[in-house]
This record gives C-alpha cells, sequence and structure tokens, in this order.
C-alpha cells in the first residue's frame, strides 16, 4: 500500500475483528477488501447507466463460460502456444504453418 | 501507469465486445460482473480501445467506453515494440492488426478473450465467444 493515508478508528463485530487479528497487515486487508467492493460498485453503476440489468442466472452463465475455457486453457497451454508462436515468428520454422497448442 | 498492487487482468476484451457493450449486451455486462465479483479485472489494448472509439460517432456512446476504460476494473494495455513479430504472425492469423494485439495480451496475461469475432480459429485460442 503506497501513497497517502489516513489513520481511522473503526469499531467491527468480534468476527471481523478475529479475522482481521489473523491477517499480518489488517489494513492492507481491508483497503483490499474495500476496493474489490469499489471497483464492483463502478462497474455496476457504469452498468446501469447503459441500461444492462444483471442477473444471477446470467452471472452463472458467464461463471461457467469462463471456467470452462480457464479448464480447457490451462497456463500450459498458453506458454506453449507463446512459444511455438516465437519460434515461429523468430523465423526459425516455415510460417505457412498454422499454430496451434491444442 | 500501472499499480504492482492491482488485481490480475484475467479477461481482454476485443473490440467487438467494446461495441456490443456499447449497444447494451448482457452478455458483456453479466461477464464484466462475474469478473469483478471474482475478484480481478478485464483488460483492453489500447489498439482495439482506438479502432472501438473510431468505429462510434455517438458522443454519448463515446463518453459511455472512455468510463468504461476509466474503471478501476479495466486496465487498459500497450503491446510491446519487442513483440512486433509475434503480432506480425497474428496479424496474419486473424487479418486485423486489432485482433492481434487482443490476441498478444490474452496470451501474456493468461487471459480468454470475450468476442463476437470469428477470427481466432477453431479452437486454437482461449475464446468466450458472445452470441450471435
Amino acid at each position: 500500500m503506497t501513497g497517502a493515508v489516513r489513520k481511522l478508528s473503526i469499531s467491527v463485530p468480534p468476527d471481523v475483528a478475529e479475522r482481521l487479528e489473523r491477517e499480518p497487515n489488517a489494513s492492507a486487508f481491508l483497503v483490499h477488501a474495500a476496493r474489490a467492493l469499489m471497483r464492483r460498485e463502478a462497474l455496476d453503476a457504469e452498468l446501469a447507466h447503459q441500461g444492462v440489468t444483471v442477473t444471477e442466472e446470467g452471472v452463472a452463465r458467464a461463471r461457467a463460460a469462463r471456467a470452462a475455457v480457464d479448464v480447457a486453457w490451462p497456463a500450459e497451454r498458453y506458454q506453449a502456444i507463446r512459444e511455438r508462436v516465437r519460434q515461429v515468428a523468430a523465423g526459425d520454422e516455415d510460417p505457412a504453418g498454422r499454430v496451434t497448442a491444442a | 501507469m500501472s499499480d504492482p498492487d492491482a488485481p490480475p487482468v484475467r479477461l481482454v476484451l476485443d473490440r467487438s465486445a467494446l461495441l456490443a457493450y456499447l449497444g447494451g449486451s448482457v452478455h458483456v455486462g453479466e461477464t464484466l460482473h462475474e469478473v469483478i465479483t471474482d475478484g480481478v479485472r478485464f483488460g483492453v489494448t489500447a489498439v482495439a480501445a482506438a479502432e472501438a472509439y473510431a468505429a462510434v460517432d455517438d458522443p454519448k456512446e463515446r463518453a459511455a467506453l472512455r468510463r468504461l476504460l476509466a474503471l478501476d476494473a479495466c486496465a487498459v494495455l500497450a503491446t510491446d515494440g519487442g513483440s512486433w513479430q509475434e503480432l506480425a504472425y497474428w496479424r496474419g492469423f486473424t487479418g486485423r492488426a486489432d485482433l492481434a494485439a487482443t490476441v498478444l495480451a490474452c496470451l501474456d496475461h493468461d487471459a480468454p478473450i470475450l468476442t463476437g469475432e470469428a477470427r481466432y480459429g477453431d479452437d486454437d485460442l482461449p475464446v468466450i465467444r458472445l452470441p450471435a
């Protein structure tokens, strides 16, 4: 966490206090959580401005679609196609051959 | 300016996804919402942003695009000059420079592309397709 900061005195319920006490840097933990919430609020305000109504079902569908791609494309597959294209682009291989990482 | 504490980019939007967003696509909205709820960010290459901006004339749509790209949840991504040969490869593959820049961002961040385009091949790249 960098930049200007303000010191606050806050009150939290016991379960939250116990969770914060397990953090080596409770301030950073709270900032991270607050920023995540702020990002979501800002996006949702923008979506509302666009007239887009997000539904739980739609978000679940989106989650499933992204999860399916993540399963099909582990980090090794990204790495494989990056390296293969670097070789082709550097002229090590016939550029006519289409690169695939399947 | 990149924030080292910023969450990783886990989804890349291309020009077609940006234009769908401006058209009020609920699929784009729900996908963005899901990504942010997951605690990560989405990215747009500067080239794709410029192409989308050039494709709209309506001042309201241009303002909406500027606001989307200014969100903390959105990373506007540079294309590294040292990657020009890979960019050239993907330019040949997709047929467009903005799509090529999007592919490079996708591969740099291990993040699938949200798109309505059919130019990314058939299972050659990680793509989440928008409904036609």
